[in-house]
């Protein structure tokens, strides 16, 4: 991990409508380090990461990308990925390069553990495997930014582990990795820094460590906890409405 | 990256979507059915190029809109929607809608094309004398004519395929993007025309600018153009269409509608428009479904 940012976040707000989502968030994204957007359901990570990654436009405030200059600076996992039916993984990965470099895929499934379903179409490809695909997907170009929203969902404990120890990996050989996970334990054993959002606003970010020094706790969740309204109930921002 | 190569693998992509998708074969070959019955019953085979033209278009002006719909109405939604992840390559908006748009054109153009091809060639074996001759003057029947109206066929459907690509960038969600496309095939089939009709029992629309207001509305100037080029060369009965007003008014369709798609294919601009129509389309839906 450097202090060299390769994101900036600066008063960002975003509204659907009446219903502010995100309410003047900023951070920066180090270089090289794992960092885990949590927080409860309905907090605002899919619509930050939405959000970061240009998907959707910040109502107010200025997202900047300040890495190295790339062709891709930015991998995306949606936290639903979508892939066109009748296409193997291959194929799929194949189209997806096409874009930047053209170079063979392979290697990139067979990363993720896809590299025996390489032929197989992606409609019969379990939520899981969909998932792996999703994650190869983000790598390819190698970005220097890579945006994983909830990366492990759908996956069974082994597999979850094994995309966390991938990210770790990615970010050991100096590529930053983004995501957001409700599974506390595989945060606290990978990610670097943490964001914790409650109802659109970040309630807390930095190193694991300083947070839980801060917060008097000795585990992720005691974070969660303190800095976190109602753990009991879904936020629901803006209303009922 | 060139633009050229990334506009070709997404039409390449777009072309490839279409030739997996069974759906599609079928509805290749249900035309051809329908051409031949059609025929069957008008006896234009044996009549020539343009009597078989003249019998087909109005089938036609039901069935490319169709066809155009069908292959238009999802080309951003549902599982072929994947543009948060496109718009992380080095994928401009407008390489990625040209690339779309000819990818799902060239798939049309199959899907249509080949069994007017089909027909034209049994017209070559059947017709009449005249069938066999290349003519280069008007008044005589010629495979040229047969072209001229297989491309005006191929032109009708790339406007109402561009239209019904608008409807599913600015109504993705699926049942309201459905009731959207709905609207785009029954307003370009009927829509038109009885806009027209209403202008001219109205007076809001005199007997001078009757050819103009057709010219409006896509089935029409497909009609008129092939009134005008194709039956009225051979026929000498021309005069049924401002030309120039039915090529602009479909070349102003197109254009409109494939600016409406680049301007909203990053979720940006028109958000309040398309929650509008949304909103609207999904009440069609609901009144429909009572």
């Amino acid at each position: 991990m450097s202090d060299e940012p390769v994101l900036q976040v600066d008063g960002v707000s975003k509204s659907f409508g009446p219903v502010e989502v995100l309410s003047n968030v900023s951070m920066s994204v180090p270089s090289g380090a794992v960092v885990a957007v949590i927080g409860p359901n309905g907090s605002g990570k899919t619509t930050l990461i939405r959000t970061l990654v240009g998907d959707l436009r910040p109502t107010t405030g200025v997202i900047s990308y300040v890495g190295p200059d790339t062709d891709r600076p930015i991998g995306y996992l949606p936290q639903e990925p979508t892939f066109r039916p009748g296409f193997t993984a291959a194929e799929t990965m194949a189209f997806y390069s096409s874009l930047i470099d053209g170079r063979d895929p392979e290697p990139l499934l067979e990363r993720v553990g896809l590299g025996a379903a390489a032929d197989r179409n992606v409609e019969a490809l379990s939520g899981g495997m969909r998932q792996l695909l999703g994650i190869a997907q983000a790598t390819i170009g190698d970005p220097p930014l890579i945006v994983l929203d909830e990366p492990a969902s759908g996956l069974d404990p082994n597999m979850s582990e094994s995309v966390f120890e991938t990210a770790a990996e990615m970010a050991g050989s100096g590529t930053t990795v983004l995501l957001s996970s409700h599974d506390l334990a595989l945060v606290e054993a990978t990610a670097d820094t943490v964001v914790v959002l409650d109802r659109g606003s970040v309630a807390a970010a930095g190193p694991l460590s300083q947070l839980r020094e801060r917060f008097g706790t000795d585990s992720l969740r005691g974070v969660l906890n303190a800095v976190v309204s109602d753990t009991e109930a879904v936020a629901v921002v803006g209303g009922s409405r | 990256m060139s633009r050229g190569r990334v506009f070709g693998a997404v039409a390449w992509r777009e072309v490839s979507t279409v030739v997996r998708t069974r759906s599609y074969l079928l509805l290749t070959v249900g035309l051809l059915a329908v051409f031949v019955g059609t025929l069957r019953a008008g006896g234009g085979l044996e009549g020539g190029y343009v009597p078989t033209a003249v019998d087909l278009l109005l089938p036609l002006e039901l069935l490319v809109p169709l066809v155009a719909v069908a292959l238009g109405y999802r080309a951003f939604g549902g599982d072929n929607d994947d543009r948060p992840v496109l718009l992380t390559y080095p994928v401009s908006k407008r390489s990625l809608v040209a690339g779309v748009f000819l990818g799902r054109l060239v798939g049309l153009a199959g899907i249509v094309g080949a069994p007017l091809a089909a027909v034209g060639v049994v017209v070559s074996r059947v017709g009449g004398h005249e069938s066999r001759v290349f003519a280069t003057h008007g008044g005589v029947d010629s495979p040229v004519l047969f072209v001229r109206f297989l491309a005006l066929t191929i032109c009708f459907g790339a406007v109402v395929l561009a239209m019904a690509m608008a409807a599913s960038v600015l109504v993705r969600a699926g049942r309201a993007a459905l009731a959207a496309a709905l609207a785009v095939l029954v307003g370009v089939v009927a829509g038109g025309d009885l806009l027209a009709l209403v202008g001219l029992t109205t007076g809001a629309v005199g007997d001078s600018l009757l050819g103009t207001a057709l010219a409006a509305s896509p089935n029409a100037a497909y009609r008129g153009l092939v009134l005008e080029t194709v039956v009225g060369v051979a026929t000498d009965r021309g005069a049924a269409i401002d030309v120039s007003a039915a090529v602009a008014g479909l070349a102003g369709w197109l254009l409109a509608s494939l600016g409406a798609v680049v301007v909203s294919i990053d979720r940006r601009p028109l958000a309040g428009l398309r929650s509008g129509v949304g909103e609207l389309s999904a009440r069609v839906a609901d009144a429909l479904d009572r």
